[in-house]
């Protein structure tokens, strides 16, 4: 059971843990980064580079017996070239389908290993994965021979999580203690804590005001970890990324100019979002201005793009292979306070097919049922 | 002013006095009465609002006191609060969100005996934050105050209380509340006439205008926002009278009044011109038939049955008509002798005329006969045409009479021969008579006789005025403008006065003896048949002289008399 909203124009970027987690089911990177970071055969079982190291050939994992060219290659050439912005951002030159059933990449740069940019999501095909069978609330997706029982999702955002494990779902992801509560008592069910995958973070524009010297201390965040947010979380540990990002070319349009705005802003429906934002008020005293305002995400993007509020608490992935895609919206030198680390937790029915966990935290399902020997 | 206008302005008066005198007394009493139930009405919905803000209050008490209550009792406060036991924290930091949901209050904090804030409902994570006063000023206030405080979200504004209890020896505060701000508002507010708002340091939005203020409940203030020190201030809820209602029904009464004012008015307009025309329309009758009163015209009626004083005063009038038509009539029977009368001197007057060369010329006969017997046949032959003439003027004058009113003859005259026939025939009785006489006068039209009619009446009337001897002279020219004759009978007599002067063409008018008064009269008759114009010169001592002008037979202008 998926406990947050899925919504397929997110497939480049998924906003949340449901979508992170179909997504990773419904869309095949042509390799996979395993949650130490090690590379991992996903579409392509093999790889190679020229002497240039620029470009780079790959094995797909179809039925090499028949000459010509590989479905799998054709499908991800077709579907990057239905995405010339993603291919720009991950440095992809070129790919085409050759002949013998392999698929060559040409990158803008020299890469040394593997270019780990193509477990990245956005690059996802999907293909290989059997049958899809997805409306907007149930996604059935089978995989390996046909015939084989499809696994079923389904979409419940609006229903309480404990209903639908007590209902009969196998697997759930969540992020709320009171969930991982309720099951600990139940034998049936496993909870696993998966990697600390979002730091929310405190980002101001350039020109504006700080907010107050004592939210960057340790103390001050591991209190904000335990006590004003529900969630399993811990005080923002190091390296952060956008520490060493500093090459995006970001765009003309983004706004740093400072403002007068005495609101910090969050996503409205990100209650650890909401819970940083309102003991960030707390601690700046009664005798300021300072308010927090929960925005629609539309809001929310426009007032990001603006660069005109006090400040913004907004959940970063905790690692990403295209920072300045991350990047690309927010003000031009903006002042980033990593506050707190959260992750997520995955509850699964004793008995249900094993997981495996990517490099971002997200699951995976390595054997699902009725995928045969 | 017409009497039309001060029918209408007496009208006027009447109605719009004591409509006016009426109005305001009715306005001025129902403005009284009115504004003394609206003083009681609002005394009691005041005191009902004050009472209702009490209730607030106690409600709000009632509910601290149940939770502090469970708060004292509960064993995971206990833990949490004394012991600091992290697996209670939790319970304690979303315990305040939970009972203020729960009570139904919208400011809910516990505070330790620090002023630390344990948990808050209406500001979750404000949590761990010292605020000492606020239970501090509440205390010190009686345990109720106006707060301004805040969420993370926006300022608050609490009407709070302030409760507390004790745990394990130590004292907590619990301070609640409810939003002071339009729900409150509209709880307390009984009345659509009534508004209630809060007045306290730095928002006093004023009297909003049409309103008065009518009661004011203070309340102290805190301001948990306040950059200062915070202290006590007072605040204020605001009863506040809209004055709409009863400037409506105010403007209601005037414009009622106005519109009967107006309706009044245009009654007495209508009724002032039906009136005015009842009345004066018969005046007006009255005046048109006067006017038209005429000696000719003596029938107008005048009757009427109306018994009113224009009925009396039109019989007033027939009674007159009829007076003047008697005098009329009596009148006209005396011109009629008049008329007959100078009809029979002008005869007398004209025959004496024809007589008197007659007269002459047998007198002349008479003496010679006597003194020449031999000369008689000659000097008959020499005067018989005098004879024939002044006979056959005698003819001609019987004949216009017999024709009472004959047109003249219009016929081209030589005015120098009439002048001469009329100078021969004239008895000078000592006048010299001398003429000027012009040449190549044009001939004038006209009736010969008379033009010897009006010379010999003109020649005659200058001879017998020089009764002491003179000169009379008859002069002829032929105008400046070559448009006529002019002719001048001057004599040398004694003159007129003005006075003579200005009468002398009245009829009947003579300073003879033996004068009819009508010769000058004829004259002038005759001359303005003729077309022509008279004039007359004369000074006193001066002598006299009458000029006449006639157009040239080929000519006619308009007679002018002088």
């Amino acid at each position: 059971v998926l406990s947050d909203p899925v919504d397929l124009a997110h497939v480049a970027d998924p906003t949340n843990d449901s979508e992170r987690f179909l997504f990773r089911e419904i869309f095949e990177t042509l390799i996979y980064l395993d949650c130490e970071g090690k590379v991992r055969p996903g579409l392509a079982l093999a790889w190679s580079a020229d002497a240039s190291h620029r470009t780079w050939t790959f094995t797909m994992g179809g039925d090499s017996a028949e000459p010509g060219l590989d479905p799998a290659a054709v499908a991800v050439v077709s579907t990057w070239r239905a995405r010339p912005g993603v291919l720009e951002e991950s440095g992809i030159e070129s790919a085409s389908a050759l002949a013998d059933g392999r698929l060559s990449v040409r990158f803008k740069t020299r890469e040394d290993s593997v270019p780990r940019i193509l477990a990245n999501p956005s690059l996802g095909v999907a293909h290989g994965r059997g049958s899809i069978l997805g409306r907007a609330d149930r996604f059935l997706i089978t995989r390996g021979r046909p015939g084989a029982v499809p696994t079923e999702f389904r979409v419940e955002p609006t229903g309480d999580p404990r209903d639908a494990l007590d209902h009969g779902a196998d697997l759930l992801i969540t992020r709320d203690p009171a969930i991982t509560d309720y099951v600990s008592s139940r034998s049936e069910f496993a909870t696993t804590p998966l990697p600390w995958s979002l730091t929310y973070t405190l980002i101001q524009p350039p020109a504006a005001e700080p907010i107050h010297a004592s939210i960057e201390a340790d103390s001050v965040r591991r209190s904000m970890a335990l006590d004003a947010v529900r969630a399993d979380a811990r005080s923002a540990e190091p390296p952060f990324w956008w520490d060493h990002t500093t090459r995006c070319n970001r765009p003309s349009g983004v706004s740093s100019a400072g403002s007068q705005s005495s609101l910090i802003v969050y996503p409205r429906d990100d209650r650890v979002a909401q819970g940083l934002a309102e003991r960030i008020v707390a601690l700046t005293g009664g005798g300021t201005a300072l308010r927090a305002r929960g925005l629609i995400p539309t809001e929310l993007a426009s007032a990001i793009s603006a660069g005109a509020e006090r400040a913004y608490v907004l959940p970063l992935p905790s690692r990403t292979l295209a920072p300045c895609r991350v990047l690309a919206a927010w003000p031009v030198n903006a002042r980033i306070v990593p506050l707190i680390d959260t992750r997520a937790s995955v509850i699964l029915r004793r008995g249900s097919p094993d997981l495996t966990v990517d490099w971002d935290g997200t699951i995976r399902l390595v054997n699902p049922a009725g995928s045969g020997p | 002013v017409s009497f039309r206008t001060r029918l209408f302005l007496a009208l006027l008066l009447a109605v719009l006095v004591p409509l006016v005198s009426l109005a305001y007394g009715v306005r001025r009493e129902m403005g009284r009465r009115l504004t003394a139930e609206y003083e009681e009405r609002l005394a009691s919905i005041a005191s009902a609002m004050e009472s209702d803000l009490d209730r607030e209050s106690r409600t709000v008490a009632g509910r601290l006191a149940a939770l502090a209550s469970e708060l004292a009792t509960s064993d995971r406060f206990r833990r949490a609060a004394l012991r600091n036991e992290p697996a209670s924290r939790r319970y304690l930091l979303d315990f305040g969100g939970g009972a203020m949901a729960l009570s139904g209050l919208a400011l809910f904090q516990v505070q330790d005996s620090s002023g630390k804030i344990l948990t808050s409902g209406h500001f979750r994570n404000e949590y761990d934050r010292l605020q000492p006063e606020l239970p501090r000023l509440l205390a010190q206030v009686g345990g109720m105050a106006l707060v301004q405080t805040r969420t993370a979200q926006a300022p608050l504004l609490a009407l709070a209380r302030l409760d507390s209890f004790v745990v394990g020896g130590s004292d907590f505060t619990v301070v609640g509340g409810v939003e002071a701000g339009g729900a409150l508002l509209g709880r307390l507010a009984r009345s659509n006439e009534l508004s209630l708002s809060l007045v306290y340091p730095g928002k006093d939005p004023g009297t909003p205008p049409k309103a008065r203020v009518v009661r004011e409940l203070p309340i102290p203030y805190l301001n948990l926002l306040s950059p200062s020190a915070i202290h006590t201030d007072t605040a204020r809820f605001q009863v506040t009278q809209s004055l709409a209602t009863l400037e409506a029904l105010r403007r209601d009464v005037n414009r009622w009044f106005l519109i009967a004012l107006a309706l009044t008015v245009a009654v007495s307009l209508v009724l002032a011109a039906w009136l005015a025309s009842l009345v004066s329309r018969p005046l007006r009758e009255l005046a048109r038939k006067t006017a038209e009163i005429d000696l000719d015209r003596l029938d107008q009626p005048f009757d009427s049955e109306r018994s009113d004083e224009i009925g009396a005063l039109s019989r007033l009038l027939g009674a007159m008509t009829q007076r003047l038509r008697v005098s009329s009539v009596r009148l006209r029977d005396a011109e009629r002798r008049a008329a007959v009368g100078d009809l029979a001197r002008q005869v007398n007057h004209d025959i004496k005329n024809g007589l008197a060369p007659i007269r002459n010329v047998v007198r002349h006969l008479t003496q010679i006969g006597r003194d020449e017997p031999q000369r008689l046949p000659a000097v008959f032959d020499e005067r018989r045409g005098t004879l024939e003439s002044s006979v056959e003027y005698l003819d001609t004058l019987a004949r216009n009479y017999a024709r009472l009113s004959p047109g003249p003859e219009r016929q081209p005259c030589d005015v120098n021969m009439i002048v001469q026939q009329v100078l021969q025939t004239s008895a000078r009785n000592g006048t010299e008579l001398k003429t000027n006489l012009g040449h190549q006068l044009p001939p004038v039209l006209g009736d010969p006789l008379m033009f010897r009619r009006i010379l010999e009446n003109l020649v005659g009337n200058a001879i017998e005025s020089l009764s002491r001897g003179g000169t009379v002279t008859v002069s002829t020219a032929e105008s400046t403008d070559k448009a006529g004759v002019r002719i001048t009978v001057a004599d040398t007599g004694p003159g007129m006065t003005r006075e003579q002067l200005e009468r002398a063409f009245d009829d009947f008018y003579t300073t003879k003896e033996s004068g009819t008064g009508l010769g000058l009269s004829i004259v002038r008759r005759l001359v303005m048949d003729l077309n022509g114009s008279v004039r007359v010169e004369t000074e006193p001592g001066a002598g006299t002289r009458v000029v006449l002008h006639f157009p040239a037979a080929s000519t006619r202008s308009p007679a002018t008399a002088q």
